[in-house]
């Protein structure tokens, strides 16, 4: 465990030294509070305007940091030749791959708290109102939904050739998900086989990781957020596929040649 | 003395290509002086159809989020709720449709509206708690103004679209208390659309309505029936519900000056496209009892 600790504190700390997360907060800063400093028809109580496009903004970030993070993890240890020293430590191979997950998976949560933060601030300053409860929920399950992106990734950046492809291929899947993953039903129903079947086997198989992104609607609006039951429920379901993406990862990653 | 020839051929290239490129330069300026914005400049056509997705968006707020994507089908309403609830409140003014208001105005979770239909599997019933799920409205002044934002740009993407003024105006004058920023921006409409009927109209609205001057009131519906007769004679496709409204506002009017005769005239010409003609001809029957 403390191997694990080790290798998940040395991507922390390499986030922080990288500029990804700095400039990608900067300019969601700097959009929002510049569209907030737009006055519509001498009204400075609009709100939910600024809100959706601060949420937007910050799950584009997000998406960006966990993608481009992980996914140069292992590259960049095979590339510098760190990986032998590294699995030449009684470190398993197991180990390199959990430290990976949660160093990244934790450092997108410190991310997004920054993210949140400033998203309170704004609201609250708009509002003069203050939602933890709604923006507590809505920041876990952004976390549970970035920890599948990571293990997806993770196992992407042992199948795939280059970060680049890997981030690529990654970010086109998860934001197709996320805008069309819960309407693939419908669209099946008006299908002829075997088109109808394999959009329904998609459909079933997929995470359907917008359950996460949906909430964002909730908190934009002020609606009531799921319940705690639903949370659970939800964190269960993205922690089974995030399980599902690392043991993939792990057994692609066992016994991959390295050299 | 070739490199002075070659110096002076590339003088007179440069030149006769900072000419022409100036020229570029000026109808380029002009083009967008004309165009007005960047925006437009970069967007093309492709702005109105961007205006039209920011005018769902107002709706969808209109809603709180519940609004149906490309991948639902509305059962019943297929035109925006936004719109026909400043529509319907203008019908209810009218006396022809009250049902119009009383839905916008109450019932939020309408089976009606509901075009999600019942969940077709696990995850489509459990992925439900996680959106906007249930059909209701912006309530009071404190959420109305939450739409104006998205109409703002819609107009600036497409300023031919009236029915962006209208909504905005009906909304800013009916809900937030301000008139005066309402006429500016269906004036602003104006300019942009000097042949609308539907704005001149709105406009009558906001002055019998809100500044309680019914004289100015009146002329911007007469002129708006007008620039709807003068479209309808140049074949263009004109609504008729715009023309009922117009008549019955005008009829109301003269019969609250004891013009009963002029009342009458319009409300028959009115009669024949109000969905309720039979109130109408009530109207008609009790004023012409009253001439008499």
């Amino acid at each position: 465990m403390n191997n694990v600790f080790a290798l998940a504190v040395v991507v922390i700390k390499e986030l922080y030294r990288r500029k990804d997360f700095y400039v990608l907060f900067i300019l969601t800063a700097l959009i929002t509070l510049l569209l907030g400093s737009i006055n519509f028809f001498d009204d400075d109580k609009i709100v939910r305007f600024i809100k959706e496009i601060d949420m937007n903004l910050i799950w584009l970030s997000s998406l960006i940091i966990a993608i481009t993070t992980t996914a140069r993890q292992i590259p960049s240890e095979r590339e510098n030749r760190t990986i032998f020293p590294l699995l030449a430590k009684p470190v398993s191979r197991c180990e390199v791959l959990l430290g990976k997950f949660f160093g990244c998976w934790l450092a997108c949560g410190l991310c997004l708290v920054v993210f949140y933060l400033f998203f309170a601030v704004i609201s609250g300053a708009k509002d003069h109102s203050l939602d933890v409860g709604s923006y507590l929920e809505g920041f876990w399950l952004h976390w549970v939904c970035l920890a599948v992106v990571i293990s997806f990734v993770l196992w992407g950046s042992i199948v795939f050739a280059a970060p680049s492809s890997n981030s690529t291929i990654s970010l086109v899947l998860v934001l197709g998900i996320l805008f069309v993953a819960q309407h693939l039903k419908k669209v099946s129903l008006q299908l002829s086989e075997p088109g109808s079947t394999i959009l329904s086997a998609i459909y079933y198989s997929v995470p359907h990781l917008e359950f996460f992104f949906n909430v964002r609607s909730l908190v934009i609006h002020g609606l009531p957020m799921p319940s705690i039951i639903d949370i659970f429920l939800a964190t269960l379901y993205g922690g089974a596929y995030g399980a599902f993406f690392f043991l993939a990862a792990w057994l692609s990653f066992r016994n991959k040649s390295l050299a | 003395m070739r490199p002075y020839l070659a110096m002076l051929l590339l003088l007179v290239g440069s030149f006769g290509i900072a000419a022409r490129f100036d020229a570029r330069q000026s109808l380029f300026t002009e083009t967008r002086e004309q165009n007005a914005s960047m925006v437009t400049l970069l967007l093309g056509d492709s702005k109105r159809m961007l205006a039209n997705h920011f005018m769902a968006k107002a709706d969808a707020y209109f809603h709180k989020g519940y609004y149906p994507t490309i991948f639902d089908s509305p059962k019943t309403n297929e035109a925006s709720h936004l719109i026909d609830s400043a529509q319907g409140n203008a019908r209810a003014a009218t006396n022809t449709a009250k049902v119009v208001v009383a839905h916008h105005e109450g019932d939020d979770d309408d089976d009606d509206d509901n075009f999600l239909g019942k969940p077709t599997d696990w995850i489509d019933k459990f992925g439900r708690h996680f959106f906007p799920s249930t059909h209701s409205h912006l309530k009071g002044q404190g959420e109305a103004r939450e739409i104006l934002p998205w109409l703002r740009i819609s107009a600036d993407l497409d300023p031919h679209k009236i029915e962006t003024y209208t909504v905005a105006s009906y909304w800013l004058r009916t809900q937030l208390g301000k008139p005066d920023v309402a006429e500016e921006f269906l004036r602003e409409g104006w300019k942009s659309n000097p042949d609308s009927f539907e704005l001149l109209f709105e406009l009558g609205r906001l002055y019998a309505e809100n500044k309680k001057d019914t004289p100015h009131a009146i002329r911007l519906w007469e002129l708006a029936l007008q620039k709807w007769i003068k479209q309808k004679e140049q074949g263009k496709k004109v609504d008729t519900f715009d023309l009922e409204q117009i008549l019955v506002y005008l009829g109301r009017y003269e019969e609250s000056q004891g013009h009963f005769r002029e009342a009458i005239d319009y409300l028959k010409k009115a009669e024949p496209f109000s969905p309720a003609r039979e109130q109408i001809h009530a109207q008609i029957l009790d004023l012409e009892s009253r001439v008499k």
